[in-house]
Parts: structure tokens; C-alpha cells; sequence
């Protein structure tokens, strides 16, 4: 059995063996690593540190630490000392730490967190009656080898409102205290562990710790905050994720590859495809309006969707090797480059969905329909009148099928209009005379986007022979979408077609020669667009007719006219989603130093090497990312049940058992309780059900320990709690605080999901982009998840109480203490108008008096009943100003209530 | 400098804390570290907030800073930095290789519509926009070889600010506070006086990134009540002592039965201090008091509106380094049109905005100097990059982030002397160019910080302001 005493108490250790993993690597990383680890452009004296064979052949002699170069230069008085002179040298402790490795072998082995996780066997235990879990096991055993007991186990109400915190981000309700004040019945504690993981409100509360690992924002920032259309449909995403307790390792494929999945789950209520809005994670990033070099933006939004891909789901610092190979771990600048192709394989689209796929069926009727018009009027067919350039040509659509063209929606239909084709262009039946990519082949309410395949801009224009109406053509540059909202650098990239007749519209590429784009062709309204071809060329005017001249009088010859009687009903509108969409396949050079101007080779998209093994199957078609998803969710990656388990854990505790809840890798701590982490991840992988692993652990008798051990030795023994001798006193988070606040004063309101609420605007929330008009004070009593979030304007409230700055994934919130907190609490008008709607409301009872709503408050605040000293307190609070009107004292008294630090803080 | 310091970068390393209660003991009085002690109470775990100075890294030359913030971005050669042979060049195309600026609509040479003058004993030269300022031209040091890494403003802004063109990193005042904690127990270590403009950017520009929300820039408007949150909801001052005092007699309580928890302990601790501020910020907010001549040596009473709401930030910075609060950074009033950012109509953009701040600026420099504070506070004054010496459209100048002029004074700054230089059309720094990393190595290092050694760790790194750049330029030291 190991034991995790060296991490506790430094200097007493003696008894134990020194561990490699715990005790020793991290000195090596913290002070070796950087010239003597795996980056190799940082390397001195090609000496590695990090490989066992290296070490060994070089600095340490097995058992002799005498005659071992390491230590006689870590000791070294004089300017050979290592670290060099310049940087602290070690402390006594960690020179001696490697001594006594040394001494003992020098045993070396791989970082815990890259080994597989076990399954360890059950640890004995002398107090075999506290146990009710078996996680309950590795808790006790570091107890009791320490020569501590677990503290008692949390009593009365408080317990409850701990649990309901912890579950729901909700305080219980009067009713539910009340009940378990009056009976308790045996089991009363797990009944309320499966009501509350039952309750929908639990989406909403663990939902939100999602949210700040995909540092997810409604807007862009940067200079106008520009929105990013749809983004809280993956906030309900992530919600239903949790409450409907998706299995782990399909919410991590989703995110990764929902567009992709063979079978999609279909979302109940609105009857569309559930799994692709899972993939909106990764455009929920800043975005700036008008970058000088496109090019690098591109290659920092990758860095931003790589970060997300790292922490989130491996917690380790993949994006540390877009510059170098990590200095740490054993991430090298391929393995960034391979996984940045996966991006740019990958392109940003708002998915269009069908509800109950009522919009595929009427697509049927209507082609059914359309082919049925069409044979019956089969002599009209009219003469072939497309332009058909003949040099520098890109597409005309001519081929049979769109190739390598990527459809979504369903305006263009299955393939290009071919001459004769019946083709209803508003109320107005025409026969195709061209072959062409057609928006209205279907109807032309029908909806969908054409994306050409990625091609690289060596030309100064692109010309586009079209006609149409509200439809529009866009012109995308290295991944970049905010052209939209600000054309700056980026002018007539989208153009509105308007055009009943033939028009040429042309874009000018001339600033951004040698750069990859793709063309998308958009049909999102009742308009339709007809593109009949494409061509790269020189800038001003392009006379297709010059191209071929035998249709110069064909091209104007009206449309054949067909009447039609009883056109079937209008196709309805899709619902849209921030999602994925497949590119053409794109791999990235690796750029040296980061530098997007320097780039070296080009690496093949794979997974990271040291997670998957060097001989990882090759991606022959599209972006790979379905594949992608089965190496990060491999049964020989421990990464994401470790990390995901671990995330649980600190959010019950307030302390991961890996306290860097983000960072798993060498610079991580190790962590405290290592056979109970894999205990726990094997657990969770065995069924990823995040419910199930929640219930074990609020139903162990560790979670239900009180915040405080009677025993007097615990602090000096165990003074950070390491070994978990108590429960921590836990503050209530930002959202937390808000909503208890709306639950205590009877403004809560409960419903679930849809658009944000607008941000409520102070005279202290300016800059551009600010919202024209402000919303409510109270967010119309919605739970914080629901309220906007504007990256430039976020709620002060809630930053003041830690909500983070959506900018990079936070699994690990700050707990900061400062006095802005309070000022909030004592003067902000929303807790005022909260106290005045409570008082209001217990007044309005007239069945109640004062010592009754005393009763109340202190069972809907603090979840407990004021003792008789309490109520007397109150009672002289509420009548001590006679010249004060009774509403106006308990208006104060709630007020009070909302101050106190019991209403913060969780026993 | 140290080559070291650039090589070794993603990652100095520290070791863990040490226990809670060390830390606790360790931590000196004052706003800073009972936030610290709160936090410490909270998180005594992670490493996280080891690297906050008990002490300076040596002799500190200035204990405050006050940021003179120009929004939108000054033109060089039209301020500090005169280039004759602009006039001798006017209406030609401009002799030297442009790289591409943001609008890249490049137009001739325009020459400077403002004439320049020497001034003082150093003989600096500042143009007729600044009269006031040049008046006070032996206490500055011109810097006029800055350069940044961006021509566009939002990421020029929170590169200048945080020392990345992305959101999400520490202000500089952050840093600030967060080295060294505030000197006042009621007030904030880094306080925006937000002028009227926000720049692009947004508030980000003064967040707080990855180190705890206490070192946020908190948000001072120089007119009305000043910060949020600072006055009763029913101005009734009487019924919040009452409602106060019983909030106090129910924690005492509740923290008695709890064995006096540090985490209970330290919220109670900055509850009471919120209590103070109410009366504090008040107290800061009273210009009144302030004589006729402090008055008039800002310009509270000038005509124009600009100047007044600039002459109230200027006269409230002084009033907060006064009061010990380490970092105020000033943002620009709106003057009725634009900020600096002058894309068309140089003349009067410029005009405005130096209408708006001189005779602030210099009043604040006399009345720090005349307080004895001027030795002990680092002023610094620029723009996010400078303009282009050639025109955009006709009369506009475009951004210019080759070679721009900014300038210091006070706190251990070498006094009266013009450092750096650019070419001779005022296009690119030819001469000492300096980097915003060494702007803030600089500050830093005056404020008694190793740049290097000022680090939190975040995300499996020690990140610093300074990145893995920055040199301190020795030669602008006094």
C-alpha cells in the first residue's frame, strides 16, 4: 500500500519508500525538463531527464548517489550548479528526496496518468462499520495509516440542503425541509439522492461546469461583439446531455463527431437530430473582426478548438506544442499539427434540421410531385442554354452528380438541374435550360447550402453566373465567418443575389493570393439561386458569351411556360444549429516555431501518438474526425474517464483528488488518493454514466462527512484536508448564489431552456457593441444558465462571484474573497428588489406572524429552524424602529438574511 | 539581458505552497492580502497563489502607476516626435515601402497641420497641441521608438494591456495589484476611471484573466457616485448600519458554532470592508473640497465638457495614489466625435482630444509634483500604436504600429530626456526600438517586480505579463 504521506507531511516520511511518480518526477520536471526534456530545440548538452535509459547512461549511478553527476550538480557550489546559477537552486527536502531514490535503486516509471487505469484490489480497514461504498475503502485506509478517524457524519437538515446544493445549484424547498424535519425514515438521504438526480434542474447546475470548459459566450467580443447565431442551442444540448445522463464516451463522440454518426440520436421534444448540435463546442470561441492576416487567425482559432480538445476531455496542455514539442509531456508539434488538420478539415456551418422530418417527407411529395409534372409535359423540353467557359473554369456544373461539392439542407436537391428539368421559381413553373446548381429544383421555400470543395485563391477574381433572389454567395477564407458582421478586410465576399435575369457577380480575391477558401452557395429563405458556372480569372468584366460563342442568342430565350394547376403545400422552415460539417480534407504543415509564415512539413491528421501508438490507422476520406473520436474514447486512452471522474470528484469535494483538475500531465499535482481515482474511473467506464457515479459518491460516508473533525490532531496531521478527514465548507458559486436568491424570495421561475434572456445593462457595463436596451433586473426570474452571455458585457454580478471569462476551458473555478462581494449583496438593486418581493410575499400571507415568518425564512435560507434565541433576535429586529412600517422591517430582514455568510456557505 | 530569461519559457516551475496556515501567517496587512488570506482559506491547494510578493524583488522606484490611456491611438508626428521633412514631402507618394495597414487605402505624404517647438531645459520638442503638457516637458522621458504587433485596435489593446492580442489574460494592473496587493485597506488595488470610452475591447482590457477576481480593474466613473454598489439601494445610510449590524451579531454567530473557519472568517473580513467603502468612496469622490487653485490648475471649470470629465479622472488619480492605490489607469472622455483613432479629419480629431486631456495631464503632473508624490508615481501616457505619417483617404492617418511615441514621468524615471528615434519620416522605429514587453518589464521592474519572477500558474504553465519576452531599458532609468 502506498501512501500519499510524503505529499502531506515533507519531512516525516522517512518510513516510506520514495515513489517515482509522486515524489520524484515532478522535481525533474519542475527544474530539469525545460533544457533536458523531450523538446528537443530547447536541449542542453543532449542530456534527457525525462527517459529512464538517457538518466541512467548518464547522471545516475543506481544506489550511488555519490558518484551520480545529478546529484553532485544539484549540489554544486560553485557555477556548474544546476539548475544554472541564474535560477533557484533545489531546497534541501527535494535534493534529498533524490538522494534517497538514488539510494534505493533509482526505480523509475512512466507517469501515472499515462499508465492504464487499474483496478486495485479493496484496501483493509480496522472501522469496518463507517464504510458504505467501496470508494469508501481508499479513503479510510490513507485515514487510518495516518492515525486519523473520518469526522462524524453531517446531521439534520444541513445535509440535505448539501446535497441539493451540490446536485441541483437549488437550495430544497420549505416543503421538502419540512418533511425531513418531520419524519425521517431510514432511507429518507438515498430517496433524496434519486429525486434530485432525477430533477431536471440537475442539467442545469452540472451543465453550467461544462460550459466553462467549452469557455462558452452567446457573442464574440473583441471589438463589437459580434453574436454567434444559435450558440445556446448547445447549451440546451449540454443540459439535455446531463439530464437524460448520456453515457460519457457518446457525449465526448458527439461533441467530436455528432454530424457524423451513423445513428444519430433524435432529440424528443422537437424531433430533430440530437447528436449533431453537440458539435457547436467548437465555435464558441472569441473572434476578432477584422485580422490583418487571416491566415494567423485561422491558426489561432485552431490553437483555442485544440486547447478545448486538450483540456476538456484529456485535461493535458496539448496546445503547449503548437511552438515546440511540449516541454513536459510526451506531446510533440506533429502531434498538435495532426490534430489542427482535423479543423481545418472541418468547417463551420448552421446545421438545418428537420422536426419530426416533416420537411424530408414534404421534399418527397414534391420531387415525386415535380417528376410527375415533368413527364407529363415531356415535349416542352427547351434547348440547352448554359454558358460554358472555356478557360479558367472552375465549376459548371455540368457533371451529372455535384461531385465533390458538400450539400446540407435540401434546396439544391441530389444533384445539378438537367435541361428539362420542371422547376418552380415562385409561382411561375419554368423548364431548366441550364445545367446548373438550383436552390428552387425542389420549391423554393425549400432551404439548404452548397459548399464547394476547398481550393487555393491564385487568381485576382472569382466570377459567378447567376440569377436569383434572396439567396446569397459568400466567399470563405482560411475557416474566417465574421465577415458577416464586419467586411472590412474582407469586401463583397457575401453578395446578395438579386437578379431576375442572368448576372455576373465577382468577388475580388486579390488580397488573399495563396490562401485556401471554399464557396458557399445559400439558399436560408423563400428565394431560390441558380449558379451556372463558376470561373477564376482576372478582375473586371467577364463576357461569358465571349467563352462560347454559340449561345450568345440562347441566352436570353425565355424559360418554357408550362401551366399547373394545385401546387401541394409549402415545404415548412428547419430549425437551425451551430454545428460541423465535413470539408474537403486538409492536413497542416507543422510551422516552426508556430510561425504560420515558416511552414515545415505537412503532417497526416492522427491522434496523439503517445496516447494511440505510432501505427494509428490512416484517415482516407473526409475529415476524420468519426475516427478521431474512437482513438480519444480507446479503451487504452485513460485520459477522459480519469479526467472526467476527477471533475466529478472536485466538484462534490470542492478538490479534485488531482487538485489541477485541468492539467493531468507532469506539471499537474499528482494526485492524493491514486488507487481511489482508478477505482473510480474504472467505475465510471464501465457503463460512463455520470448519474451512476454521482450517486455513489453523495451515497458514501465520505461525501456525507460533517465540514468539521472533533479530533484536535486532524490539523496539525492533515492540515489541507489532503486525506480527507472532513467535508469542505463549500461557498456557493456565482449561479448558485443568484439562484438561491430567486428560490428564497419566490421569484424563481423554472422553465427550462430556449433563447437567452437579455443581459440586464448598468451604467458601469460600456463599449461598443453594447446592447441598445437593457434587460430585466431579475432576468424575468430565469436560473443564471439561461441569462446572455455577451463576452463584452457579463453579467457583474456573477463575474464579482467567479463566473470566469469565457476565453480558455476552466475546470477549476476561482474561490476569491473580496469586498466587491458584499457591496453587491448590500446595495445591488437586484437583492434589494429580491428582499422586497420576499417580504411582500410572506406579508401578503395573512395566516402567517411574525414569529411564523421568521420560521419560514430561516427554512427557506438556511434550510433549518431559527433556535428560540434566533427568533427573538428577529422579532426585536422587526419592532425595534417603531417609526419603520412593518413591511419595511422584514424588506430589511430579508435583506439581512441575504448577507449572512449561513446563507453562502454549505455546511 | 539574461539569456536565460528567453529560453527557459513555458513553465518556471515553482514549488507547492506550503500549509494553509503558513500562508495565513505569512500574509501582511492590507486589502490585497486579506482578499489573499480569503482566498487562501478557500483554495490552500493547487499552487496557486504562492507567488503573490511578501516582499518586492528589490528596491522599488515608484509605488504607483497611473496610466494615461489614449484611446483610439495619437499620431507621433503631429505630437512628440517632429519630422520636418514631412512639410518638404506634403501631397508626394511616400518614398518608402508601406507593409499593409488595416484599411490599406494609402494616400501621400501629409504633412503635420501642427507646428513643433522646443521646450524646457531638455529642449524636447512637443507640437502646439500640448501646451500645457510642454510646460512640464523636464519631467518626461519621450520614448519615441515603441512599436506593437498589431495595426488593429482591438487586439493592439489587450496586447498593450495584458501583452497578448487576445482576450482572457491579466491587465497590467492586475499584475500590478496582484505583485503587490493595495496600500489601503478600502479601496481596490487597480481602479479604472472610465472617462466615457471603453475601448475596443470592451472591459476585458482591465480584467483580471487567470489570476482571482480581486485584481479586476474596478470601474470608478468620475461623475456621480463613482463605483458600483457603493451607496444604500434606499440611500438611507441609518437603515443599513442597523441592517448591518445584525448581519454582523447572526455571522458571529454562525461562525462561533463553526469554530471560526478561515473561509467564514476572511468573507466576514471583506463584508466589513464593503461596509467601509461606503464611506470611503464617497469620501474619494469629493472633489469639492479640493481649493480653487487645484481646481483651476486641472481645468474642472474649462469650457469644454471633454476637458472637465478628463480634469475630474486626473484629479481622482491623484487622489487614489494618494490614498495607496497601487495601479489607475484613466480612459478617455468623449470628445463629440471620435477617439484618437483619426481615419479622416486629422485636424479636428486631433485638436479635440488634446483639447480634452493637456491641461488635465499637466495639472495632474504639477500636483503630484507639488504633493511630493511625483517621485513615487509612475505616469505613463500612449496609445494602443501610433499613426501613419502618410494620409488615408486625403486628411486621415491610418494605424501604425512600426514606430509610435509614448512617455513616462516620475517614479525613478530619467527625467527631461528623448529616447529611441524613428526614420526620418516618423514611419518605423530605426533606433532602441522598444516592444510593449519591455514597456512592461519596465514598469514592472520600477515597481520593484523581476518581470520574470512574477508568475501564476495556469493551464500547466507559469504565465507572466511579460510572456516570454521583455527587457527592462536600463537607459530610461533615472
Amino acid at each position: 500500500m502506498k501512501l500519499a504521506l510524503m505529499l502531506v507531511l515533507p519531512t516525516s516520511g522517512a518510513a516510506s519508500l520514495v515513489d517515482f511518480s509522486r515524489d520524484v518526477r515532478p522535481i525533474l520536471a519542475a527544474n530539469c525538463f525545460l533544457c533536458h526534456g523531450p523538446d528537443e530545440s530547447t536541449r542542453r548538452a543532449n542530456l534527457r531527464l525525462d527517459l529512464e535509459d538517457h538518466a541512467l547512461a548518464e547522471v545516475i549511478v543506481p544506489r550511488q548517489p555519490a558518484s551520480s553527476e545529478l546529484i553532485r550538480r544539484i549540489t554544486h557550489a560553485g557555477d556548474n550548479r544546476m539548475p544554472p546559477v541564474e535560477r533557484q537552486a533545489l531546497p534541501e527536502e527535494q535534493i534529498e528526496i533524490l538522494r534517497r531514490w538514488i539510494e534505493e535503486g533509482a526505480p523509475w516509471d512512466e507517469h501515472w496518468s499515462w499508465k492504464p487505469i487499474g483496478d486495485p484490489p479493496l484496501p483493509e480497514v480496522s472501522e469496518a462499520d463507517w464504510l458504505r461504498d467501496p470508494l469508501d475503502r481508499f479513503v479510510l485506509v490513507q485515514l487510518e495509516e495516518a492515525g486519523l478517524s473520518p469526522a462524524p457524519e453531517a446531521s439534520g437538515p444541513g445535509l440535505l440542503r448539501r446535497l441539493t446544493q451540490d446536485l441541483t445549484g437549488l437550495p430544497p424547498t420549505s416543503e421538502e425541509i419540512e418533511a425531513w424535519l418531520q419524519e425521517e425514515p431510514d432511507n429518507a438521504y438515498e430517496q433524496a439522492v434519486e429525486r434530485l438526480l432525477a430533477s431536471p434542474h440537475f442539467g442545469e447546475h452540472w451543465g453550467r461546469y461544462w460550459l466553462d470548459l467549452v469557455r462558452y459566450a452567446e457573442t464574440c467580443g473583441h471589438e463589437f461583439d459580434y453574436p454567434i447565431p444559435h450558440a445556446w442551442r448547445y447549451r440546451d444540448w449540454v443540459i439535455r446531455a446531463f439530464n437524460d445522463d448520456l453515457p460519457f464516451d457518446r457525449f465526448v463522440l458527439e461533441q467530436l463527431a455528432g454530424d457524423l454518426v451513423k445513428e444519430p440520436r433524435h432529440s424528443p421534444g422537437i424531433g430533430t437530430n440530437e447528436s449533431i448540435a453537440g458539435t457547436g463546442i467548437w465555435y464558441l470561441s472569441q473572434g476578432t473582426h477584422a485580422p490583418v492576416d487571416v491566415r494567423e487567425d485561422e491558426a489561432l482559432r485552431i490553437e483555442n478548438q485544440i486547447d478545448v480538445l486538450g483540456t476538456a476531455f484529456l485535461g493535458l496542455s496539448v496546445r503547449c506544442a503548437r511552438c515546440h514539442d511540449h516541454k513536459f509531456d510526451p506531446i510533440s508539434t506533429e502531434d498538435y499539427y495532426a490534430l489542427a488538420g482535423f479543423f481545418r478539415s472541418t468547417r463551420r456551418q448552421n446545421a438545418y434540421l428537420d422536426p419530426h422530418a416533416a420537411i424530408s417527407s414534404a421534399v418527397i411529395e414534391r420531387a415525386a410531385w415535380n417528376e410527375e409534372q415533368l413527364r407529363r409535359h415531356q415535349s416542352d423540353a427547351p434547348p440547352r442554354v448554359s454558358a460554358t467557359p472555356t478557360r479558367d473554369l472552375f465549376c459548371d456544373f455540368d457533371e451529372e452528380q455535384y461531385g465533390e461539392w458538400f450539400r446540407s439542407g435540401w434546396a439544391f436537391g441530389d444533384n445539378p438541374t438537367r435541361i428539362g428539368d420542371l422547376i418552380l421559381e415562385g409561382a411561375r413553373p419554368l423548364r431548366a435550360t441550364v445545367t446548373a446548381a438550383h436552390s428552387g429544383r425542389i420549391a423554393p421555400e425549400c432551404q439548404g447550402t452548397l459548399r464547394s470543395p476547398t481550393f487555393t485563391i491564385e487568381k485576382d477574381a472569382i466570377h459567378l453566373r447567376t440569377r436569383g433572389h434572396d439567396c446569397r454567395i459568400r466567399l470563405v477564407i482560411d475557416g474566417y465567418v465574421l465577415g458577416e458582421y464586419n467586411s472590412l478586410l474582407f469586401e463583397n465576399h457575401i453578395i446578395d443575389v438579386d437578379s431576375e435575369g442572368w448576372t455576373t457577380l465577382s468577388i475580388d480575391t486579390s488580397r488573399y493570393i495563396g490562401h485556401r477558401a471554399h464557396l458557399a452557395l445559400i439558399d436560408d429563405g423563400d428565394g431560390f439561386l441558380v449558379v451556372d458556372a463558376i470561373t477564376f480569372g482576372p478582375a473586371g468584366e467577364i463576357d461569358w458569351m465571349l467563352l462560347d460563342t454559340s449561345l450568345i442568342d440562347a441566352v436570353n430565350m425565355e424559360l418554357a411556360r408550362i401551366t399547373i394547376e394545385q401546387i401541394p403545400p409549402a415545404i415548412p422552415a428547419p430549425i437551425r444549429v451551430l454545428a460541423t460539417e465535413d470539408g474537403t480534407p486538409e492536413n497542416e504543415h507543422v510551422f516552426i516555431r508556430g510561425a504560420h509564415s515558416r511552414p515545415g512539413p505537412y503532417v497526416p491528421r492522427r491522434f496523439i501518438n503517445s496516447i494511440a501508438g505510432e501505427q494509428q490507422e490512416a484517415i482516407t476520406s473526409g475529415s476524420g474526425r468519426l475516427q478521431l473520436a474512437l482513438n480519444m474514447l480507446d479503451d487504452d486512452n485513460p485520459f477522459p474517464a480519469r479526467v472526467m471522474a476527477n471533475r466529478i470528484w472536485h466538484h462534490l469535494f470542492g478538490r479534485g483528488l488531482v487538485s489541477t483538475v485541468d492539467e493531468l500531465g507532469a506539471m499537474g499535482i499528482p494526485p492524493t488518493h491514486p488507487e481511489l481515482l482508478d477505482h473510480l474511473s474504472t467505475r465510471f467506464r464501465s457503463n460512463w454514466s455520470i448519474k451512476d457515479l454521482i450517486r455513489t459518491i453523495v451515497n458514501s460516508s465520505t461525501y456525507r462527512m460533517a465540514c468539521a473533525n472533533p479530533d484536535s490532531r486532524c490539523t496539525e496531521v492533515d492540515p489541507n484536508n489532503l486525506l480527507l478527514h472532513r467535508a469542505a465548507r463549500k461557498r456557493l458559486g456565482a449561479e448558485a448564489l443568484r439562484d438561491s436568491v430567486l428560490a428564497v424570495s419566490g421569484r424563481l421561475d423554472l422553465r427550462m431552456g430556449s433563447k437567452p434572456v437579455p443581459i440586464h445593462l448598468t451604467g458601469f457595463m460600456t463599449g461598443r457593441g453594447r446592447p441598445e436596451a437593457s434587460g430585466p433586473l431579475d432576468g424575468n426570474g430565469r436560473r443564471s444558465i439561461y441569462q446572455e452571455v455577451r463576452r463584452n458585457f457579463l453579467p457583474p454580478m456573477l463575474r464579482t462571484w467567479d463566473l470566469p471569462v469565457a476565453c480558455r476551458p476552466i475546470g477549476q473555478r476561482h474561490v476569491s474573497n473580496v469586498p466587491a462581494q458584499y457591496l453587491v449583496l448590500m446595495n445591488d438593486p437586484f437583492i434589494r428588489e429580491q428582499a422586497i418581493f420576499w417580504a411582500k410575499r410572506l406579508i401578503e400571507d395573512g395566516s402567517l406572524d411574525d414569529h411564523a415568518r421568521i420560521r419560514l425564512m430561516y427554512i427557506t435560507a438556511y434550510g433549518r429552524l431559527p433556535s428560540g434565541e434566533e427568533t427573538t433576535a428577529a422579532a426585536d429586529y422587526l419592532t425595534a424602529d417603531q417609526s419603520l412600517p412593518k413591511e419595511e422591517a422584514l424588506i430589511d430582514l430579508a435583506h439581512v438574511i441575504l448577507n449572512t455568510k449561513e446563507f453562502l456557505f454549505l455546511d | 539581458m539574461h539569456r536565460y530569461q528567453t529560453m527557459h519559457q513555458c513553465g518556471n516551475y515553482h514549488k507547492l505552497p506550503c500549509t494553509r496556515r503558513d500562508m495565513l501567517a505569512r500574509c501582511a496587512a492590507g486589502f490585497g492580502s486579506i482578499a489573499l488570506t480569503g482566498l487562501m482559506s478557500d483554495r490552500a491547494f493547487g499552487g496557486l497563489f504562492d507567488r503573490t510578493l511578501q516582499s518586492p524583488h528589490h528596491a522599488a522606484r515608484a509605488r504607483n502607476v497611473i496610466f494615461l490611456y489614449m484611446d483610439g491611438a495619437p499620431s507621433q508626428v503631429d505630437t512628440f516626435d517632429t519630422k520636418p521633412r514631412l512639410a518638404r514631402l506634403h501631397g508626394q507618394p511616400f518614398p518608402m515601402e508601406i507593409a499593409r495597414t488595416q484599411f490599406n487605402n494609402i494616400g501621400n505624404v501629409l504633412a503635420s497641420p501642427w507646428k513643433f517647438r522646443q521646450h524646457g531645459d531638455s529642449g524636447a520638442w512637443v507640437s502646439e497641441l500640448f501646451p500645457h503638457t510642454a510646460t512640464c516637458v523636464d519631467e518626461l522621458c519621450i520614448i519615441r521608438s515603441m512599436t506593437s504587433e498589431f495595426s488593429e485596435h482591438t487586439n493592439a489593446n489587450y496586447f498593450l494591456h495584458t501583452g497578448l492580442g487576445l482576450a482572457g489574460r491579466p491587465s497590467m494592473g492586475a499584475w500590478a495589484s496582484y505583485g503587490l496587493g493595495s496600500q489601503n485597506s478600502n479601496l481596490p488595488g487597480f481602479v479604472v476611471l472610465n472617462g466615457g470610452l471603453t475601448p475596443p475591447g470592451g472591459l476585458e482590457c482591465f480584467g483580471n484573466g487567470f489570476l482571482p477576481a480581486t485584481h479586476q480593474g474596478t470601474i470608478i466613473q468620475p461623475q456621480g457616485v463613482g463605483m458600483a454598489n457603493t451607496v444604500p439601494p434606499d440611500g438611507d445610510h441609518a437603515r443599513l448600519e442597523q441592517r448591518h449590524a445584525l448581519v454582523r451579531t447572526m455571522d458571529k454567530r454562525y461562525s462561533a458554532a463553526r469554530k471560526e473557519d478561515d473561509a467564514v472568517e476572511s468573507a466576514i473580513a471583506n463584508h466589513e470592508l464593503a461596509f467601509r467603502m461606503q464611506w470611503s468612496v464617497p469620501e474619494l469622490m469629493e472633489l469639492e473640497r479640493e481649493s480653487t487653485a487645484t481646481r483651476e490648475l486641472y481645468g474642472l471649470d474649462a469650457p469644454f465638457e471633454a476637458t472637465r470629465i478628463f480634469a475630474r479622472e486626473c484629479l481622482l488619480a491623484r487622489r487614489l495614489v494618494e490614498r495607496g492605490v497601487r495601479f489607475v489607469e484613466l480612459t478617455c472622455p468623449d470628445v463629440g466625435s471620435d477617439r484618437w483613432d483619426s481615419h479622416g479629419n486629422l485636424y479636428k480629431n486631433h485638436t479635440k482630444n488634446a483639447l480634452a486631456v493637456d491641461q488635465p495631464i499637466a495639472g495632474l503632473l504639477k500636483d503630484l509634483r507639488s504633493h511630493g508624490l511625483l517621485d513615487e508615481t509612475l505616469v505613463i501616457w500612449g496609445g494602443e500604436f501610433g499613426r501613419t505619417p502618410f494620409s488615408q483617404g486625403t486628411n486621415g492617418r491610418d494605424h501604425n504600429p512600426f514606430g509610435f511615441t509614448m512617455w513616462m514621468a516620475g517614479g525613478g524615471v530619467r527625467p527631461g530626456i528623448t529616447y529611441g528615434r524613428t526614420d526620418e519620416l516618423g514611419y518605423r522605429a530605426i533606433e532602441h526600438p522598444l516592444s510593449i514587453h519591455d514597456l512592461h518589464a519596465t514598469m514592472l521592474h520600477l515597481l520593484g517586480i523581476d518581470h520574470t519572477r512574477l508568475t501564476i500558474r495556469h493551464g500547466g504553465r507559469d504565465m507572466r505579463l511579460t510572456d516570454v519576452h521583455g527587457h527592462i531599458v536600463s537607459a530610461v532609468l533615472a
